[in-house]
């Protein structure tokens, strides 16, 4: 495949906030496939909860064409994985200083809270368990150029589920 | 249990002395682990234990225990559920409540299993548990708080705006014998009256933040379980309305297939044909603006709702289910724009949404026959319908002011200090609410009788063909005409519920609901793959007996038996429109008869028998009814 063809047809995450019902399957599935563990505090995304404002937000990295977080990295430790088109941090070359964290426009670099590093979603190697588990299509995985017209359609017949 | 050879439960129980302001970790048990599974089991097992008689709801001495069971916080589909069981504050007997949101699993990914709150602190505090830090801290600053402010200063004050919180409101400070438990601001643990246990111990809250997880046994295992767990979850008939309507499609089964639906205080059997289309589940559907999951919950059946019309046009709340929407029909109010409003003010003040519903219902019914006036109800005009009264009693009742005192104790008590025949309006069973008519069918009657925290559904009321499946016998739920095999039925769901509440997964997606759903054998291997323990469908199946009993047991031992196990006079003398009328004094005894003695139970007094619990491996508990001359030696 060539360069052209890989960013033509790359496939990227998209979110609809209107049907994420907040139940965090995604956080838990997305930890457990990276640690093993059932822990939605290391997930690499997330499902941000405004009660006050009565919404449930899912946030997911955009592994946007021109990378803040890539730019701001001192050290060249973020790059871009040619087969999935993923930002993704190299663990050794890291140094920790968070400057990522501070530039990406999402706030979705994460500080691991059992061992302080910088972490970051990586699609799971190119087939992210967060859009696989979804149970509404709230986080979804598709071709760059399908995403927008899934929403559009969402957006369009004003519906949230299939009424039964 | 060894700390690292531990999968699924986190294997340490807080045990917090509010007296003293002595916290204590322990290890979780084995033996009680592998007897008593988790969440509900334990929790009964140690308010048995610990708990005596004599010790009043409010008392010092009784115990708050929360507890999550092993599959909370797991990858198994609706793996959010955590109970809270005490001494109730209205059954003054056996009481739990289950709530579901994000606070359960937040408590095991901080490492915990259980907390149990003995004493009472002296300023009103609350519990900050940060992983491995456990501390009291000061809540001078929102005791008097509304749910929703305590919410928001917690997380301010604590600097972290992703924490979970369980708290109680006005009500549970104010020991309202309704009040209740409240998580993620709209998930509660309601029944019971846990909120008053909790306020009674000036105890405000617990704020989690977990980040340890839960380590499993079979993580090979996981990721396939949960795809084909979804997959039949979502392929069950019921699933295509929970994940709709949620709850609230119930209104439309009750109300025109079972032809009851609790309204206006039992005086009509149902919704006249004239309002219900103003208060149907189409009529609900058209407030959603999207729907909510609680943790790991593919069911969705909660929703975010707006106010269409009238004065709560504006209101945006998150969802009520359909217990609110029989508040409204209790009181006579057939709108469900006042319903969102009552499902939002009930939330804030941290108060149960029925107790006030049916306590003013009551006193509804009271005006009407002209037992109480303006003069007793601080001017407040309680006549059937009127939204501004009902609003205004809610509040009088939270603050327990005026006649509101008098409600905030619960419709059998209120009606026993009011006096004058009034008990006869307080529909109860051990003084809970009775939600759903007994005199639909006689399961719903025995399993509503039987009860081990007063008059409800979600211990051991059948509502799939389970027991049929499970039995290989020709079994309908929906026919509940004739009273054959239904003892037999109910037995196994408080059984099969038992478990449910134990694993700590949500009764709507499994056998309780729906026979196509998860039942025993699916909670067997999930029990595998999490925890690593091989357990048959048929030992999950003794366990949740054994949890059963010890509920029994309690109330035994607080002094109920099986004269308590009944429904007020109405219920025998008053058809309605269903098959079975009304209940059949005769029959209903017989059934009960058969009931116990397909339990194992005396029938003359409904106490479980030294046998039987001997049978089940709880001779501690034999020995002390026998002790106390309840069971014979």
């Amino acid at each position: 495949m060539s360069e052209d063809e890989i960013k033509e047809k790359r496939m990227m995450l998209f979110t609809d906030e209107r049907k994420c019902t907040g139940c965090r399957t995604c956080e838990l599935a997305c930890a457990f496939y990276h640690y093993k563990e059932k822990n939605p505090a290391r997930a690499l995304l997330r499902i941000i909860k405004l009660e006050n404002k009565l919404r449930d937000v899912p946030v997911v990295c955009r592994h946007c064409g021109k990378a803040p977080c890539l730019e701001a990295c001192p050290v060249g430790a973020i790059s871009r994985n040619k087969d999935t088109g993923a930002v993704v941090i190299n663990q050794d070359i890291c140094i920790g200083c968070r400057a990522c964290v501070e530039a990406c426009p999402f706030s979705i670099i994460i500080v691991d809270p059992k061992t302080n590093k910088v972490t970051k979603c990586d699609l799971c190697g190119g087939n992210p368990r967060c859009a696989m588990v979804c149970p509404t299509g709230a986080v979804f995985f598709t071709r760059q150029d399908v995403g927008p017209r899934i929403l559009m359609r969402n957006r369009l017949e004003k519906k949230v589920l299939e009424k039964p | 249990m060894e700390k690292e050879k531990i999968f699924g439960w986190a294997g340490t129980i807080i045990r917090v002395d509010l007296t003293r302001e002595k916290i204590v970790k322990q290890p979780l048990p084995k033996e009680l682990a592998m007897n008593f599974l988790g969440g509900a089991g334990i929790n009964a097992k140690i308010l048995y234990d610990e708990v005596g008689p004599e010790i009043d709801p409010f008392d010092p001495e009784n115990r708050l225990i929360f507890g999550t069971g092993p599959l909370t916080g797991t990858m198994i589909p609706t793996s959010a559920r955590y109970t809270v069981t005490a001494k109730g504050a209205f059954t003054f007997a056996f009481a739990d409540s289950n709530s579901g949101g994000h606070f359960g699993p937040e408590l095991k990914f901080a490492g915990y299993d259980h907390i149990i709150f003995q004493g009472r602190a002296t300023n009103p505090v609350y519990l900050w548990i940060d992983d491995d830090k456990v501390e009291l801290r000061d809540a001078s600053k929102i005791w008097g708080k509304d749910v929703f402010q305590s919410d928001d200063i917690l997380k301010e004050e604590i600097g972290d705006p992703d924490i979970k919180i369980a708290l109680i409101g006005p009500a549970g400070e104010n020991l309202v014998r309704d009040a209740a438990i409240m998580n993620d601001r709209a998930r509660a643990a309601g029944w019971g009256g846990v909120g008053a246990v909790m306020g009674s111990k000036k105890l405000k809250a617990i704020a989690v933040r977990g980040t340890k997880g839960v380590q499993v046994a079979h993580p090979d295992k996981i990721e396939d379980l949960f795809q084909k767990c979804v997959e039949m979850m979502k392929g069950s008939a019921k699933y295509k309305w929970y994940s709709y309507y949620g709850k609230p499609w119930l209104t439309w089964l009750r109300n025109e297939k079972q032809k009851s639906n609790p309204t206006k205080n039992f005086n009509l059997p149902r919704v006249p044909a004239s309002e219900f289309p103003k208060v149907d589940h189409e009529a609900f559907a058209k407030h959603i603006v999207r729907w909510k999951g609680c943790f790991n919950c593919q069911m969705h059946c909660g929703h975010v709702l707006r106010g269409l019309a009238g004065p709560f046009k504006d209101v945006v709340g998150e969802g009520y289910e359909y217990n609110q929407m029989i508040d409204g029909y209790m009181m006579g109010i057939f709108d469900l724009n006042f319903v969102l409003k009552w499902a939002v003010e009930t939330n804030r003040l941290g108060i149960d949404c029925d107790g006030p519903a049916y306590a003013i219902a009551w006193a509804m019914e009271l005006w009407e026959r002209g037992l109480i006036s303006e003069k007793d109800t601080d001017g407040i005009k309680l006549e059937w319908g009127n939204q501004e009264a009902a609003l205004a009693m809610l509040n009088k009742i939270v603050y327990r002011e005026g006649f509101g005192d008098l409600l905030a104790e619960g419709t059998r008590l209120a009606a026993r200090k009011f006096g004058k025949g009034t008990e006869k309006f307080a529909h109860q069973v051990k003084g809970g609410r009775i939600e759903i008519d007994p005199r639909t069918g006689w399961a719903t009657a025995l399993s509503h009788a039987t009860s081990t925290r007063g008059s409800d559904h979600l211990k051991g009321m059948p509502l799939s063909n389970a027991y049929g499946k499970w039995y290989g016998v020709e079994y309908n739920y929906a026919d509940d005409s004739s009273t054959e095999h239904k003892p037999e039925a109910v037995i196994f769901f408080e059984n099969m519920n038992a478990v449910i509440d134990s694993l700590a997964v949500c009764k709507n997606v499994t056998w309780t609901q729906s026979e196509d759903s998860f039942g025993l054998p699916e909670f067997a291997e999930w029990m595998y793959a999490v925890t690593g323990y091989e357990y048959t469908p048929e030992q999950l199946l003794r366990i949740g007996e054994r949890i059963y009993n010890v509920e029994r047991a309690f109330n035994s031992k607080c002094g109920l038996t099986r004269d308590d196990d009944t429904f007020p006079e109405k219920f025998f003398t008053e058809p309605i429109e269903s098959k079975i009328k009304c209940l059949d004094r005769e029959t209903f005894e017989k059934l009960k008869d058969r009931y116990y003695m397909l339990r194992g139970w005396d029938v003359k007094t409904g106490h479980p028998t030294k046998a039987k619990l001997e049978e089940l491996g709880l001779s501690d508990i034999a020995s002390d009814l026998v002790k106390r001359g309840i069971i014979q030696g």
